[in-house]
């Protein structure tokens, strides 16, 4: 039958604590709750509509602080004029806040790595906006580990085995404050940006139609540089630079800063997501619309009779 | 005659025993006038009176084990509509709630069960741990640390904070194998005795629990929320013993909820029973 009538299920985890102590065949297994694969959120946008935001940076740039950053939000209460609606990826989103909690026994918040073998990732979330209580739209956020665009910024032939900029409707690009706010990482982390931007440019990961927001992270450490005022001209000269080359190649480009899990405790929780979120948000953020795979012609009437029926209604 | 399944929720501690032991008693000891009356005594009731035996001494209930789940069933009738009532209430323990979030499964007895719920209510208890606190909130609070990261500990199911394992067993009812469908749905704030100020049940959901209350308010049309504050046993069995046992049992019990504020604990459960 169709996949879209099925809901995103998997085995119970062989290695789960569960299986090994009772008997599996009477447990019915429900949605796993983890980070979506792409094909996941392929099927899902086979029944919905949903905003795909790819977040692209290099290692330990931010990307997991940033998707956290996000969720903590809503644990608190509204944010960015959104109310939260649900999530099928609770359990990977709390993995991943895990290390910012006092219960992980870190003393400095931290965020789980992403790791190469995971791929393509996706957390979501359906949001409400607080002013239109009966509009719930989906978001998307991708999250791949660091180390696949540091490789297709060396090797361009990896550039096309990154799907995520093109099927998104706005990508975001890290650039690691902390790296910026270190006299001796600044010009490399900048530079690492710039060329990951031409490398995607000339070889179709971003086009004409390509919203890019280039975000630096970390903005507390800006502020703490020695030389919080050479680092702010030097900061402002990389993004004239970055506009006058490439905005004329894309859709739209434009910058921001956050803070999203600032140590000190300087800025709050999620400082600047907020603009972010809101952005991510707006219609122009959709995709292209799913395509359904070709389906096996039907044998039989009943098999017909659901392919007419609408298999998800509800939001 | 009709049958109201109504499923019991909650993780464990969450005071759902405490709340069946002290309906028990308001149907059976006819202390002070209920909304729900008890028609006639039939059936094994080994279950309830051993939990009621324990509430009226005023002790502090055990946890519910999963060998001890049972489905305990009162016959009663509404006193307002005259409506003739089987309440079927499984006793579920905590743990198995629990499991169901970290082994993304449930057992097929329980999507059964849930085909023939009238509505269904959730319990948790205003008497608890905060939420895990960030390192950031924690550091605004006693400044920053220096310890190294030696304490770490991986990720469990056990530390995500209630309110989002509550959401996601609440989102595993929104689709199959359970039927999509608008359904009634209590919850009661246990310990209501220890929430200070004149706050409604509502505020305190949305002040404690604000990603349960967001969720809860956009899916309306999944549930049919009614938000009741319940203090099952009317103060802390260890340190206020004595004042509860002077006290008629009944008339130490209460249940606020819009509008209302009353000892007669059997009316969310006329609520979610009723038409």
């Amino acid at each position: 039958m169709s996949e879209a009538k099925e809901p995103f299920y998997t085995d119970v985890d062989d290695e789960n604590d569960f299986a090994h102590e009772h008997e599996v065949s009477d447990r019915v297994p429900l949605r796993h709750g983890e980070a979506m694969t792409a094909a996941e959120v392929e099927r899902f946008l086979l029944a919905k509509p949903a905003n795909l935001v790819s977040i692209i940076g290099e290692t330990l740039s931010g990307k997991t602080t940033l998707m956290a950053a996000v969720y903590d939000r809503f644990l608190k209460g509204p944010f960015a004029d959104f109310t939260f609606a649900g999530s099928h990826t609770i359990v990977g989103l709390e993995r991943r806040s895990h290390h910012s909690r006092v219960e992980s026994g870190y003393s400095t918040p931290e965020t789980e790595r992403t790791s190469l073998s995971d791929g393509l990732l996706y957390y979501h979330f359906a949001l409400v906006p607080t002013d239109n209580p009966k509009r719930r739209l989906n978001l998307f956020l991708s999250d791949r580990a660091g180390e696949s665009y540091q490789m297709a910024r060396s090797n361009t032939d990896l550039v096309k085995a990154l799907p995520e900029m093109r099927r998104s409707g706005r990508s975001v690009i890290l650039l690691d404050g902390s790296k910026v706010a270190n006299k001796i990482e600044r010009s490399g982390a900048m530079q690492n940006v710039r060329q990951l931007m031409q490398a995607f440019l000339d070889n179709y990961g971003f086009d004409s139609g390509s919203r890019i927001q280039v975000v630096t992270t970390k903005k507390d450490l800006l502020d703490k540089a020695d030389d919080a005022a050479i680092l702010a001209g030097r900061l402002s000269d990389f993004r004239n630079k970055l506009e006058s080359d490439f905005a004329s190649r894309l859709g739209e480009l434009c910058f921001a800063e956050i803070a999203a899990r600032d140590p000190s405790g300087g800025y709050p929780v999620g400082a600047g997501v907020d603009e972010l979120l809101r952005t991510w948000m707006q219609s122009d953020a959709m995709p292209a619309p799913a395509v359904r795979p070709p389906l096996p012609l039907p044998s039989s009437e009943m098999d017909r009779l659901l392919f007419r029926s609408r298999l998800e209604e509800w939001p | 005659m009709t049958e109201s399944y109504i499923p019991i929720l909650g993780l464990p501690m969450s005071g759902k025993t405490t709340f069946l032991a002290a309906l028990w008693h308001l149907l059976t000891a006819g202390e002070i006038e209920s909304r729900l009356v008890l028609d006639k005594l039939v059936g094994n009731h080994e279950h309830l009176n051993r939990i009621v035996a324990a509430w009226r001494r005023c002790e502090e209930m055990s946890r519910t084990s999963i060998a001890e789940e049972t489905t305990v069933r009162i016959h009663a009738h509404d006193r307002e509509t005259d409506k003739k009532i089987v309440l079927d209430f499984p006793d579920l323990s905590g743990e198995s709630f629990e499991l169901q979030f970290s082994s993304r499964s449930c057992t097929k007895d329980y999507v059964a069960d849930f085909a023939k719920a009238a509505g269904l209510i959730l319990f948790v208890n205003a008497d608890r741990s905060t939420d895990p606190l960030s390192i950031i909130e924690l550091q605004e609070l006693v400044g920053p640390a220096d310890a190294p990261n030696e304490l770490a500990r991986d990720w469990s199911a056990n530390l995500v904070p209630e309110q989002a394992r509550v959401v996601d067993l609440l989102q595993f009812l929104q689709e199959p194998p359970f039927e999509r469908r608008r359904r009634k749905f209590v919850i009661a704030i246990s310990a209501w005795d220890v929430v200070q100020g004149n706050r409604t049940p509502e505020q305190w959901l949305e002040h404690e629990m604000p990603l349960l209350h967001q969720f809860l308010k956009n899916n309306q049309h999944s549930f049919e929320l009614m938000a009741f504050g319940i203090s099952a046993q009317g103060g802390n069995a260890k340190s206020e013993r004595e004042r509860l046992l002077a006290q008629v049992p009944s008339e130490r019990l209460r249940c606020v909820g819009r509008g209302i504020d009353s000892s007669d604990i059997s009316l969310p459960i006329a609520w979610l029973s009723g038409d």
